[in-house]
């Protein structure tokens, strides 16, 4: 192996935890390679459109243009490897190209999607998660749609909507699971952080002057239309999620933006062989992390959202931890200096991790949603499993996890690979079964052989060559 | 800069830098596709790359995600029906 790849330092992610990884790393002298899926670096917190004078607003998002950054935009890692402290990532480029990238020094920040729910209609065009129609907006600047409805839970939705209501589009009602007293159990830890509780507060202050109205204890429990979606069933929920039958109320849309906080994206972690655990918050699959975000591997952190939703503040402080610690065991930086460093880091990330767990156990997302599932509702979008056949498969093929459920009905074979339906179909399960989610449940349907579809001519050449 | 692209073979003049999912909803186009067993319409869900559901059929190359695909001069996009392979 030659020197050059013990000196390289690899992260992958673009978002704000792994560019804050990256650029505090800089500072110390150290090299990095920045594989990133995206075209421009940002993640889902900082995306903007192309020539947006937004890529200069952050020190890390202008990081990518500094010499000692090799910068890897539009790259996937689509399978990786770990074994005696050395990982192996094998990257596919432009959708054409692979590259083999060694390292004994990655830092994982590997960010999270929009956690969906289903719903009848759920698998209608113009349904799309809050996170994808924000996207849209902010990436290409269109609207997805001209009547929106925006529901789910969790205080990402009031920036969706706001965005929506500032480019002109209609919101019809933003519909929040839970009651706005919840809030109140949580006071003392919401107040410690004053910056978020002030956006907040602008947003409350736009939608209200733009007579949206707020609809709180309640959901969307279908959609209707056609070709698409042109209406859509709001009820009220107790905190449990069970719906108040005769609360029922239809209205007119024609997209519906709906997300139900966050799921992370472990995939690569656990490809790599890294522990996992369950987030007991939020019931999610995160990766596990020590005090410096090292995870069980030697050599190999996660930062940000794949160790647990926790938002952008967060991930930015998690990302310099990591970075700091790297740092020093890389003799880029003396244990004193790392000593002071830390001990500023780690007061600041448990200051920011109080805030992160108490909003959510404040947007919890409770077992109800089962109830409101037709036997037709489509469950796994990609294979079109339905709630009927996986019930079906508990009662007469003894499927009593999601492994069994995934070989005997095919949920989590598609080409999204189980990122949508992975832990709904383990929590439909386990509850059909009477019992709690395990880790386990969550792996099988996170274990990603192959993690990005590639083209098979690919592998049959066998490029790619020597690592690096 | 302007560019032309062919939407079902209909020639359309569009303006670069856009996603094939943003190009669509400017022409007022959600449905990307039908589905393999009970051929119901889907189209743009995650938006991000995540999901693969708005699958479509680009240059003749089925299945590729049009919320991730950039528009370019020439392009063919073709809405696609079940696996997309065409008997």
């Amino acid at each position: 192996m030659s020197a050059e790849i013990s000196e390289l330092i690899v992260v992958v992610g673009a978002g704000p935890a792994g560019l804050s990884a990256t650029t505090a790393l800089i500072k110390t002298g150290a090299r990095v390679l920045l594989i990133d899926a995206g075209e421009r670096p940002g993640g889902q917190y900082w995306r903007h459109s192309a020539g947006s004078p937004f890529a200069e607003k952050h020190e890390e998002l202008r990081i990518v243009r500094h010499p000692n950054v090799e910068y890897l935009p539009n790259a996937n890692v689509w399978a990786a490897t770990h074994s005696n402290g050395l990982s192996i990532l094998h990257l596919l480029i432009n959708g054409e190209s692979e590259r083999k990238v060694s390292t004994t020094k990655l830092i994982l920040a590997t960010g999270a999607y929009d956690r969906s729910i289903p719903f009848p209609g759920w698998d209608l065009p113009g349904v799309m998660t809050a996170g994808g129609v924000q996207a849209l907006l902010k990436a290409q600047k269109r609207l997805a749609g001209k009547t929106f409805v925006v529901a789910g839970t969790g205080p990402f939705l009031l920036p969706v909507a706001v965005g929506l209501i500032m480019s002109g589009a209609e919101v019809k009602a933003i519909v929040e699971a839970i009651p706005p007293t919840a809030w109140f159990t949580k006071l003392r830890a919401l107040v410690s952080s004053g910056n978020k509780l002030k956006d907040f507060g602008t947003f409350q202050k736009i939608i209200i002057n733009a007579k949206v109205k707020v609809h709180y204890s309640s959901a969307v429990i279908a959609a209707h239309g056609v070709d698409g979606v042109q209406r859509v069933t709001m009820a009220k929920i107790d905190r449990g999620f069970k719906v108040k039958s005769g609360s029922e109320i239809d209205i007119d849309c024609d997209v519906l933006a709906v997300g139900w906080g966050f799921t992370p994206d472990p995939s690569l972690a656990i490809a790599l062989g890294c522990d996992t655990r369950i987030e007991s918050r939020d019931g999610s699959l995160v990766v596990e992390v020590d005090e410096y975000q090292m995870t069980s591997l030697p050599g190999v952190y996660a930062v940000g959202e794949a160790t647990g939703i926790g938002g952008s503040a967060l991930a930015l402080t998690e990302g310099r931890i990591a970075a700091s610690h790297l740092a020093k065991t890389s003799e880029l930086m003396d244990s004193t200096s790392f000593t002071s460093s830390y001990k500023a880091l780690s007061e600041e990330r448990r200051k920011q991790q109080i805030f992160a767990d108490a909003l959510l156990e404040i947007y919890r997302v409770a077992d109800g949603w089962t109830s409101w599932q037709k036997d037709s509702t489509i469950l796994c979008r990609c294979e079109e499993v339905t709630v009927g056949d996986l019930r079906a498969a508990i009662r007469e093929l003894g499927v009593t996890d999601s492994k069994s459920a995934k070989s005997l009905t095919r949920t989590g074979m598609g080409m999204c690979q189980g990122r949508i339906c992975g832990q709904t179909v383990a929590e439909f399960v386990a509850r059909e079964c009477n019992r709690e989610v395990t880790a386990e449940d969550l792996r099988g349907g996170s274990k990603r052989p192959v993690l990005t579809p590639i083209p098979l001519g690919l592998l049959a050449t066998g490029k790619g060559g020597e690592p690096n | 800069m302007s560019i032309r692209v062919f939407l079902n073979g209909q020639s359309i003049e569009a303006v670069e830098g856009q996603s094939v999912g943003a190009f669509l909803l400017q022409q007022n186009e959600r449905i990307t596709r039908t589905t393999r067993f009970n051929e119901k319409p889907r189209g743009m869900f995650c938006g991000i790359g995540v999901c693969f559901d708005c699958l479509i059929t680009v240059d003749g190359l089925i299945n590729q995600r049009a919320c991730m695909t950039n528009i370019r001069d020439g392009m063919s996009i073709e809405s696609q029906q079940g696996s997309g392979i065409v008997q």
